[in-house]
């Protein structure tokens, strides 16, 4: 079975966001990148590192965190994270450990045996594995699965702590998109085993996703029918706000201000709403389909 | 200086193998042996030889018990080598741990040869342990010989290792290329006793555990090696050999994991 086709992308330093639907090939990509599986024809290369022949070079430099982590149950967090320490050939272990584990939030779990961890506190383990060293990049595989809210939010934080003040360049692959739009510079999209689309954020807002509003008017309903299909491609109304996707902005706040004029309604407010990452992904999917 | 990867890796899968209580497991083993009979093949008087002859007669002498509770060790020590092989790499290679250590800067030839070499050294040792303490409670002149004859131990730690590399590189191959514990446990021993029945019931010698005293034959008789013996006894050290490297370059070049 073909996972991948003509897959082709370079992308720059910070945040970058991997998601596709299920079986797009996300996880088949990352695999190929570190060299677990081969490729059937093209090559894959990490900082121009070849993938699978130069693996360990990569690695030095590279911390992945695999989705659903299975780790050793036998050992304690910090065992295991001084092997992986030691694997790395990092010069200061203790407080290499220390710092991914007080980034992660594992200061208090760090003596208990991996065993005993809940799968929360089990992904913190993998993700200090991952941090461990300040590599620089980082491989992230569903990064906030088996977290609580409040860890999710936290792993967030950090992630964009790491990029700001650290440096440390980030591939995250989820299907969380709410989550990973507050972090991500970048996005790759992946469908059926190609790339749909990739590139800066900003860049594919304005290319994908259409501009929004919300209005609050007086009589909604003579609004929605008076508005052109021409300027408004989607007209919804949610409680007492009238959302719009707009085809012309310029043409929109136009008619808007006329309808205002002629006394045809009454604004109240009126305010762009930013296109999320959702809103990129159902257009870029929605395009591939037309 | 920096650290040796595969040193760190062959500590790292001893301390999980360590994980298996080895003392009673000697003990299960002791005791299985002890039950089994003496050859007591061997029971010429010392008097009438002279120091090359005794020391050449002790040898072979114990060579043939090592040989005879080597084929008493056979499925004891497949058991053993195929939970280990099993949990070293199927075991890992199917619940993803496998992934995560190749996700580490280490390369795959070491971290094959690191859980390679950790069920071997493990089966060796019980197993020499086993045959050491076999030898010496029925033949007690050996105690004096060991302190001044080398020839004596190799002639128990060479068929030991012999026999450890057969069954672990067996196991190890199965575990491999089953990629499933279950299927990696109860198939290596399977094959492995299946190998035993066919070297017993169509007298195949050249299969183990037969085989192990051609390695008496070929390498200690006391009259001189055999020749006539040779291609009975390379047969195990070349099948071992063939299986090492497939299973090794499968491992490091061709495994890809899901």
């Amino acid at each position: 079975m073909e996972a991948l086709r003509k897959v082709s992308f370079s992308v720059g330093k910070g945040v970058i966001g991997l998601i596709g639907p299920n079986g797009a090939g996300k996880s088949t990509l990352i695999k190929i990148l570190l060299g677990i599986i081969t490729a059937d024809q093209g090559e894959a290369k990490i900082f121009e590192l070849d993938s699978r022949r130069e693996r360990s070079k990569i690695m030095e430099r590279v911390g992945v965190l695999h989705e659903k982590p299975s780790l050793p149950s036998w050992v304690t967090a910090r065992q295991y994270l001084e092997y992986v320490a030691n694997l790395k050939r990092l010069a200061n272990v203790n407080e290499e450990i220390k710092r991914a584990s007080e980034i992660c939030g594992l200061t208090n779990f760090i003596d208990r045996r991996i065993g005993t961890l809940s799968a929360g506190m089990v992904q913190r383990v993998g993700l200090a594995d991952a941090l461990i060293g300040k590599p620089e990049l980082v491989i992230l595989d569903e990064p906030t699965a088996n977290l609580d809210p409040l860890g999710r939010f936290d792993v967030l934080t950090k992630i964009k702590r790491l990029r700001d003040d650290e440096d440390v360049n980030f591939l995250i692959s989820t299907h969380i998109l709410s989550e990973l739009e507050k972090v991500c510079d970048s996005v790759i999209i992946l469908n059926e085993g190609l790339v749909l689309t990739y590139g800066l954020f900003n860049e594919l807002s304005s290319k994908y996703a259409s501009p929004k509003y919300m209005l609050k008017v007086d009589d909604p309903k003579k609004f929605i029918g008076a508005v052109s299909k021409k300027t408004a491609a989607n007209v919804e109304l949610k409680d007492d706000f009238i959302l719009v996707e707009v085809e012309d902005y310029v043409r929109f706040i136009k008619e808007v201000n006329d309808m205002v004029k002629q006394g045809v309604i009454i604004l109240e407010e009126l305010k762009p709403l930013s296109s999320t990452l959702e809103d990129i992904f159902i257009e870029a999917m929605r395009r591939k389909q037309m | 200086m920096t650290k040796n990867r595969f040193l760190m890796n062959l500590t790292w899968e001893l301390k999980n193998l360590f994980r298996f209580p080895f003392p009673e497991i000697l003990l299960a083993l002791f005791t299985y042996m002890v039950f089994r009979p003496n050859p007591g093949l061997f029971t010429s008087s010392f008097e009438s030889l002279s120091w090359p002859g005794a020391t050449s007669y002790l040898t072979f002498n114990s060579a043939y018990h090592t040989a005879f509770y080597s084929v008493s060790a056979y499925l004891p020590m497949a058991i053993l080598a195929s939970i280990f092989a099993t949990l070293v790499f199927a075991y890992e290679i199917e619940n993803g741990l496998l992934k995560v250590h190749f996700s580490h800067p280490t390369s795959r030839r070491a971290i094959f040869s690191s859980k390679f070499l950790s069920c071997f050294l493990i089966v060796f040792v019980t197993l020499s342990c086993s045959l050491l303490f076999f030898v010496f409670l029925y033949i007690p002149e050996n105690n004096l010989y060991l302190i001044i004859n080398s020839r004596l131990t190799l002639s128990i730690l060479l068929p030991a290792a012999l026999e450890s590399f057969f069954i672990v590189s067996l196991t190890v191959s199965f575990s491999i290329f089953s990629r499933r514990a279950s299927i990696s446990l109860v198939g290596s021993f399977a094959t492995v006793y299946i190998i035993q029945l066919l070297s017993q019931t169509e007298n195949l010698t050249f299969l183990p555990p037969a085989a192990f005293y051609w390695h008496v034959e070929f390498l200690f008789s006391h009259t001189g090696p055999k020749l006539s013996a040779l291609p009975n006894f390379l047969v195990l050290p070349i099948v071992s050999t063939l299986l090492t490297i497939i299973s090794y370059i499968y491992f490091s070049r061709r495994l890809e994991l899901s």
